[in-house]
C-alpha cells in the first residue's frame, strides 16, 4: 500500500500541475493582449495627429486629353492637310490598378466590342498569359529553377521568353487574342494617361454596348481620335512628311524623350518634314484635369484647362503652283528619260530673293532599272551633285573680292590650260586652242569660259600660269575657293525649316589633288543641292544677302469654326550673312548673268530663255559626271527675274543626262515654270 | 445550495454557458456591423445584404454544430477525436487534387474547395479535429506515464509531434503558412498544459526567442546570408512591411499602412459608425479589426479585446470547473485556437506583427474559419453540460 499511496500522493503533486500551467497560459493571455492595447493606444491616442495629417494630405494629380492636331495651309489659304474624327474607344488608367483587374477590364470589353489583332505580338500573349497570377507562380517556379536569382526585370523578361518557348499562349481563342492587344494597350498606359484601345471603326452598335458597360469597365470611355487627310491631293505629303499613326505609336527612336514631354504611347507625332519640324506647334496642347486625392481616391476632379488644339500652319508654298512645277519637272525627266537612260531625276526650287519662302518645292527620282518615276520634291534639298558652271557667279565675285581682278580690269586670255603632268583643261568653245579669245569677266560668264575661272583660282592661290610648268598651288586655295562659294551658301547647309537637309560634298584638300581646286573653280569638284544653288542665286538676286530658305510663313490659331485664326507668330526674312561687295562688283557678275540670257555673243548658253517676259538672267552649268565607265553630266541652271528688281528665283537640276545632249533641259525647264509662276502666284497677289 | 439532483432534474440553464454564448453573441454583433461598414464602401465585392446574408448564414450552421457537438459527453469525444482527425487529414489530402483553382490563381495557397460560389477551407476544421486528438493522446499519455520525467516529456513531445507532421506537411503543400502557425500555437500551448517539466520548455522558448530575433536582425543586416540559405525576396517584404510601414507604401506595406493609418486616425472615440475614409484592402475579411478601429476607436479595440479575455476567461473557468483532464487539454487548445487568431489578427493590423493571412474569430468575413471557431465553442460548451460528475466534488484536483 505504500507504493500506491506514494503513487497517488505523486499523481496529485504532478496532476496539480494543470491549475497552474493553465493560469499561466492565462496570464500569458493576459499578457499579450496588454501588448495589443498598449500599441493600439500608441497608434490611437499618440500617433493620431500623425495619421491625421497623413490622410488629410491631398495630392494632386492630372489627367491629359488629346486635342485635334493643327491644320496646314497653302499661302493663298487652301488646306493642304486637315483631320478626320473618327469615334474611339479609349481607356484612360485610373490610379493604382492592378493587372489582374485590367485583365478582368479587358476580357469583359472584347465581349462588347471587336478588335483588330494585326498588331498583336507573342509578347502581348505572354503578357496577358502571365497576367494571371496561377500562370505567373508557375512560370516564375520554372524560370527560377533554370536560371537561379534573377533582378526583377530580367525574371519577368525570362518569363515572357519562357511562355513563348513553350508556346503556352497556342490555342488562345480569337476573343482570348482580342483581349491580350487590349490588355496591352491597357498595361502599357501611364497612371492617368490615356490610351487609344481601338482608334477608328467602332460600329454604333458596339459604342452602344460598350455605354451599356461602362461601369463594369472602370477607366473605359468613347472618345474621338484623329488621323491626317490630305483635301487637295496626297502628293504634298512628299513635302509636307507625315504623323504617325495610332496603331504605330511614337517613333521608337525618340520615344523616351517624347514620353518624357508628356506625349501618350499611341499619340500621333509628326515623323517627317514640316509635320516633325513643326510638331510643337501642331501638336496643341492637351486638356488637363486636375485631381485631387486623398489615400488614392481621387476627391475632386477640376478641369484645369480646357485644351488648345494646335495651331495651323500656313506655308510659303503655293500649292497651285508647286503642282504645276511638280508637273512640269516630272514632264522633263520623263520626255528626256528615253534618250539620257541614266538621267535619275530632276529637282527644281522656286523662291522668294526678298525674304527666302519657298514658293514650290519639287523633285522627282526615276529609278534606272524599272524606269518608274516617283515623286521626290525633298530631293531637292536632301540630294547634291556636282552642278558644273553655275557656280561661275561665286568664283568670279570670290576673284573681285580677293583683289585678284577689279571691275575695271579683268580681261584675260581664254586658252586650253595645260600643266605638267595633268591632262588638258579647256572651256568647252575652245578644246584645242585654235579659239585663243579676250575675255571680260562678264564675258567669261557669258559664254561660261572654264580656262578665264582656272587662271582667276591660279591668281588667287599666287601661281604663275606658263604653259606645261607644274602646278604649284598650296592647298589652302580649296577653302579660299569655298570660303567665297560658303558665302552664297554653296557646300553650307541653308538652314531651311525642313529636317534632314544635306550639306553637299567637298572633295580631298590636299596636294595629291592640287589640280582638282581648277575643277573646283569651275563647279566641276564639290557637290552641292538644288536648294543650295537656289540660296546662291537668291543672294545674287537681291545683291548679297544670304537668306534662310523657309517654308512656314506664319503660324495663326483656329477660329471656334474652324477657320485661320489670329496670327500667332509671322517668319520674318532672316539673313545668315552678307557679302560684303561694291555695287560695281556685284554689277559685273549681274551684267555676266543677263549677258548669258541676253548678250551678244553666239556662245551665250541661255538663248532658250532670251524671249521670256519680265526678262530673265541666269547661269547654266553642265557638270562632267560618270555613270560607270559612261559619260554623263548634270544639267542645272540658277536664274531670277525680273532683272531689275528681282523677285523670284529659280534652280533645277537634272543630274544623269547623256553626255553631250542637245535638249536644252536646263533652261527649258525654269522657261516653264517662269509662265506658271507669273501665270499663278503673281497674278494671285 | 439545496442538495443533489439528478442530471434529468438540473435544469437546461445550469447546464448552458449563457456567459459563453454572450460574448459570442456580442463580437458576432460586432462583426456583422463591421462587414456591413466594410461591405457599403467597398464596391468591388457583393452587394451588402449579400454579404451579410451569407455570414448569417454561416453563424445559422456554426450554431447548429455547437447544437450538435454539445450532445457528446467526454467519453464519446474521446472516442470520436481519431475519427474526427481522420476525416481532416483526409479533407486535406484531398484538397491537393481538388483545391479551387480560381482560389489558387487569386492567392497562391491550394487551401479552399470551391463548390459554384460557395468556398470551403477544410484546414479551418481540422484545427478542433487536431485539438481533440493531442487531447486524447496528452491524456492517454499522463496516464500510462503518471509521473513527468524529463524522459518521458521528450517522450510525449516526440508522439504529439508526430502526429503534427502529417497537418504540417498537408499545410506546407498548400502553401498556408499562416494556418501552420496557428497549429504552432496550439500545440505550443498543449504542451505547456500537459506539464511537460520547465526544464525542457524553459530552454526550448528561450530558443525559440533568441532564433526569432536572431533572423529579424538578419533580415534587417544580414539579408544576403538568408537569400543563400533559400529564402524569397517576397518574405522579406513582409518583414520590411512590418518593421518600417510607411517606408513603400505603394507596393508591399500599402496593406498594412492604410490599415494603420484607418485605425490611427480612428483616435480614442472613434469616427462613428460607419465612416471610413481609408481605404483598406480586404478589411471584410482578414482586415476587419481596421474597420473597428476606424469606426469606434481606443474604446471600441479595447472592449472588444476585453471581450475575448473574457471569452478565454470563461473558457478557463469551465476547465477549473470540470476538473477533467482530457477537457483541460481540449480547452487548452481552444484557447490557443482563439488566442492565437486573435493577437496575429489584430497585432497585424497594428503593426505589432507582420501580416500573415489570419481571421478575427467570430468577426472577420468567411464561413469556414467561423465553423472551425464554433465547433471551439461546441467543445466548451458540451463539458459544462456534460459536467455531471464532477459538479460536486470538492477536490480541487484533474481527474
Amino acid at each position: 500500500m505504500k507504493f500506491l499511496r506514494r503513487s497517488q500522493e505523486k499523481k496529485k503533486r504532478i496532476k496539480s500541475r494543470i491549475p497552474f500551467r493553465l493560469n499561466f497560459l492565462f496570464f500569458i493571455v493576459f499578457l499579450l493582449f496588454a501588448a495589443l492595447i498598449l500599441q493600439l493606444a500608441h497608434l490611437q491616442i499618440a500617433e493620431k495627429n500623425k495619421f491625421d495629417a497623413e490622410i488629410n494630405s491631398t495630392d494632386t494629380k492630372t489627367e491629359t486629353k488629346n486635342v485635334q492636331r493643327g491644320m496646314i495651309y497653302d499661302s493663298t489659304g487652301k488646306v493642304l492637310v486637315a483631320n478626320n474624327a473618327s469615334r474611339a474607344i479609349t481607356y484612360t488608367k485610373p490610379l493604382s490598378v492592378t493587372t489582374t483587374k485590367m485583365y478582368q477590364i479587358a476580357n469583359r470589353l472584347v465581349n462588347v466590342a471587336d478588335f483588330n489583332t494585326a498588331s498583336l505580338t507573342a509578347s502581348n500573349k505572354a503578357d496577358y498569359y502571365l497576367a494571371v497570377p496561377a500562370h505567373l507562380k508557375q512560370v516564375e517556379r520554372a524560370v527560377k529553377k533554370q536560371s537561379g536569382k534573377l533582378s526583377n526585370s530580367e525574371l519577368y523578361r525570362q518569363e515572357v521568353a519562357y511562355v513563348k518557348k513553350h508556346k503556352l499562349t497556342q490555342g488562345y481563342t480569337s476573343k482570348q487574342k482580342q483581349a491580350a492587344l487590349v490588355y496591352s494597350k491597357m498595361n502599357g498606359a501611364y497612371a492617368l494617361s490615356t490610351v487609344y484601345l481601338k482608334y477608328s471603326g467602332v460600329s454604333d452598335q458596339e459604342m452602344a454596348r460598350v455605354g451599356e458597360n461602362l461601369t463594369e469597365l472602370p477607366g473605359v470611355k468613347i472618345g474621338t481620335s484623329w488621323s491626317r487627310s490630305y483635301p487637295n491631293g496626297k502628293s504634298v505629303k512628299s513635302v509636307i512628311g507625315t504623323v504617325t499613326s495610332h496603331k504605330q505609336g511614337l517613333p521608337s527612336d525618340q520615344i523616351n524623350s517624347l514620353l518624357a514631354e508628356g506625349y501618350s504611347r499611341d499619340d500621333s507625332v509628326g515623323s517627317s518634314y514640316i509635320e516633325s519640324r513643326y510638331e510643337n506647334v501642331l501638336k496643341g496642347t492637351k486638356s488637363i484635369i486636375t485631381l485631387e486625392t486623398q489615400n488614392n481616391k481621387i476627391t475632386k476632379e477640376v478641369k484645369t484647362y480646357g485644351g488648345k488644339r494646335g495651331d495651323n500652319l500656313v506655308l510659303t508654298i503655293n500649292a497651285n503652283f508647286q503642282q504645276q512645277v511638280q508637273k512640269i519637272i516630272k514632264a522633263a525627266v520623263k520626255n528626256n528619260a528615253g534618250s539620257n537612260p541614266y538621267l535619275v531625276g530632276g529637282y527644281a526650287v522656286v523662291m522668294n530673293p526678298n525674304t527666302g519662302g519657298i514658293y514650290a518645292l519639287a523633285g522627282v527620282s526615276r529609278n534606272l532599272e524599272t524606269g518608274k518615276i516617283s515623286e521626290n520634291a525633298l530631293g531637292a534639298i536632301n540630294q547634291s551633285f556636282v552642278m558644273g558652271s553655275v557656280v561661275k557667279g561665286a568664283t568670279v565675285m570670290g576673284g573681285l573680292l580677293y583683289g585678284a581682278i577689279t571691275p575695271d580690269n579683268n580681261t584675260m586670255t581664254d586658252m586650253p590650260i595645260k600643266l605638267k603632268g595633268t591632262a588638258t583643261k579647256a572651256s568647252w568653245f575652245n578644246k584645242t586652242g585654235a579659239e585663243d579669245m579676250s575675255l571680260t569677266a562678264e564675258d567669261a560668264l557669258m559664254v561660261s569660259s572654264n580656262s578665264y575661272m582656272m587662271q582667276l583660282a591660279m591668281r588667287e592661290g599666287g601661281f604663275q600660269y606658263r604653259e606645261n610648268a607644274g602646278l604649284n598651288l598650296p592647298t589652302s586655295i580649296f577653302s579660299k575657293l569655298r570660303g567665297y562659294f560658303k558665302q552664297f551658301g554653296l557646300g553650307v547647309k541653308t538652314g531651311i525649316d525642313i529636317p534632314g537637309e544635306a550639306s553637299g560634298f567637298e572633295g580631298p584638300a590636299n596636294q595629291k589633288n592640287i589640280g582638282k581646286a581648277l575643277d573646283l573653280s569651275f563647279g566641276n569638284y564639290d557637290s552641292y543641292t538644288t536648294l543650295q544653288l537656289a540660296q546662291y542665286i537668291s543672294t545674287i538676286a537681291n545683291g548679297g544677302y544670304r537668306l534662310q530658305p523657309h517654308i512656314l510663313q506664319a503660324i495663326r490659331s483656329s477660329n471656334s469654326n474652324g477657320t485661320l485664326g489670329r496670327t500667332v507668330y509671322e517668319f520674318e526674312p532672316n539673313v545668315l550673312n552678307v557679302v560684303e561687295a561694291t555695287s560695281a562688283q556685284w554689277n559685273v557678275v549681274k551684267t555676266g548673268f543677263w549677258d548669258v540670257v541676253h548678250g551678244t555673243s553666239s556662245m551665250r548658253t541661255g538663248t532658250v530663255l532670251t524671249d521670256v517676259k519680265p526678262a530673265v538672267a541666269a547661269k547654266t552649268g553642265t557638270a562632267e559626271t560618270f555613270h560607270g565607265s559612261t559619260e554623263t553630266e548634270t544639267d542645272s541652271v540658277v536664274t531670277y527675274a525680273p532683272y531689275k528688281n528681282p523677285k523670284v528665283v529659280i534652280a533645277v537640276a537634272f543630274p544623269g543626262m547623256a553626255s553631250g545632249n542637245s535638249t536644252h533641259i536646263s533652261t527649258e525647264t525654269p522657261k516653264s515654270i517662269y509662265s506658271a509662276f507669273w501665270g499663278t502666284v503673281e497674278n494671285n497677289k | 445550495m439545496e442538495g443533489r439532483r439528478t442530471r434529468s432534474e438540473e435544469s437546461q440553464d445550469a447546464r448552458i454557458d449563457y456567459g459563453i454564448i454572450f460574448s459570442v453573441l456580442v463580437l458576432a454583433v460586432i462583426g456583422m456591423l463591421a462587414i456591413y461598414v466594410a461591405a457599403s464602401h467597398d464596391t468591388s465585392t457583393t452587394s451588402v445584404s449579400h454579404a451579410l446574408l451569407m455570414q448569417f448564414a454561416w453563424y445559422v450552421i456554426g450554431t447548429i454544430a455547437i447544437v450538435v457537438i454539445i450532445q457528446f459527453d467526454a467519453e464519446q469525444l474521446w472516442k470520436l477525436a481519431p475519427i474526427a482527425y481522420g476525416i481532416g487529414i483526409t479533407l486535406l489530402l484531398l484538397l491537393l487534387i481538388f483545391y479551387s483553382r480560381s482560389y489558387f490563381a487569386r492567392t497562391g495557397a491550394k487551401s479552399w474547395f470551391a463548390i459554384g460560389s460557395l468556398t470551403f477551407q477544410p484546414s479551418e476544421v481540422m484545427k478542433p479535429a487536431y485539438i481533440m486528438m493531442l487531447a486524447r493522446v496528452i491524456s492517454q499519455h499522463n496516464n500510462e506515464y503518471p509521473e513527468h520525467h524529463v524522459n518521458s516529456d521528450w517522450l510525449l513531445i516526440g508522439k504529439l509531434a508526430l502526429w503534427s507532421l502529417p497537418v504540417a506537411v498537408l499545410l506546407k503543400l498548400q502553401n498556408d503558412f499562416g494556418t501552420m502557425l496557428v497549429f504552432i500555437a496550439i500545440l505550443g500551448g498543449m504542451i505547456l498544459v500537459s506539464g511537460v517539466s520547465w526544464k525542457i520548455i524553459a530552454p526550448v522558448a528561450s530558443a525559440a526567442v533568441l532564433l526569432g530575433s536572431t533572423a529579424i536582425l538578419l533580415v534587417i543586416y544580414g539579408r544576403s546570408i538568408l537569400m543563400q540559405i533559400g529564402f524569397k525576396t517576397y518574405q522579406f517584404d513582409r518583414i520590411e512591411a512590418w518593421l518600417n510601414p510607411s517606408a513603400s507604401t505603394s507596393s508591399t506595406s500599402y496593406q498594412l499602412w492604410q490599415s494603420m493609418k484607418a485605425i490611427g486616425t480612428g483616435g480614442l472615440f472613434g469616427k462613428g459608425f460607419n465612416v471610413s475614409n481609408v481605404y483598406v484592402p480586404v478589411r471584410e475579411s482578414d482586415m476587419i479589426f481596421s474597420v473597428i478601429g476606424e469606426n469606434f476607436g481606443f474604446i471600441g479595440g479595447c472592449v472588444l479585446i476585453f471581450i475575448y479575455l473574457l471569452l478565454i476567461f470563461q473558457m478557463v473557468q469551465v476547465t477549473f470547473d470540470t476538473k477533467n483532464e482530457f477537457y483541460a487539454y481540449l480547452s487548452t487548445g481552444v484557447i490557443m485556437m482563439i488566442l492565437f487568431h486573435v493577437f496575429e489578427n489584430i497585432g497585424m493590423s497594428i503593426g505589432l506583427l507582420p501580416l500573415t493571412g489570419i481571421p478575427l474569430p467570430f468577426v472577420s468575413q468567411g464561413g469556414s474559419a467561423l465553423i472551425g471557431n464554433m465547433i471551439g465553442i461546441g467543445l466548451i460548451m458540451s463539458m459544462r453540460y456534460h459536467n455531471k460528475s464532477y459538479m460536486f466534488s470538492n477536490t480541487k484536483d484533474f481527474h
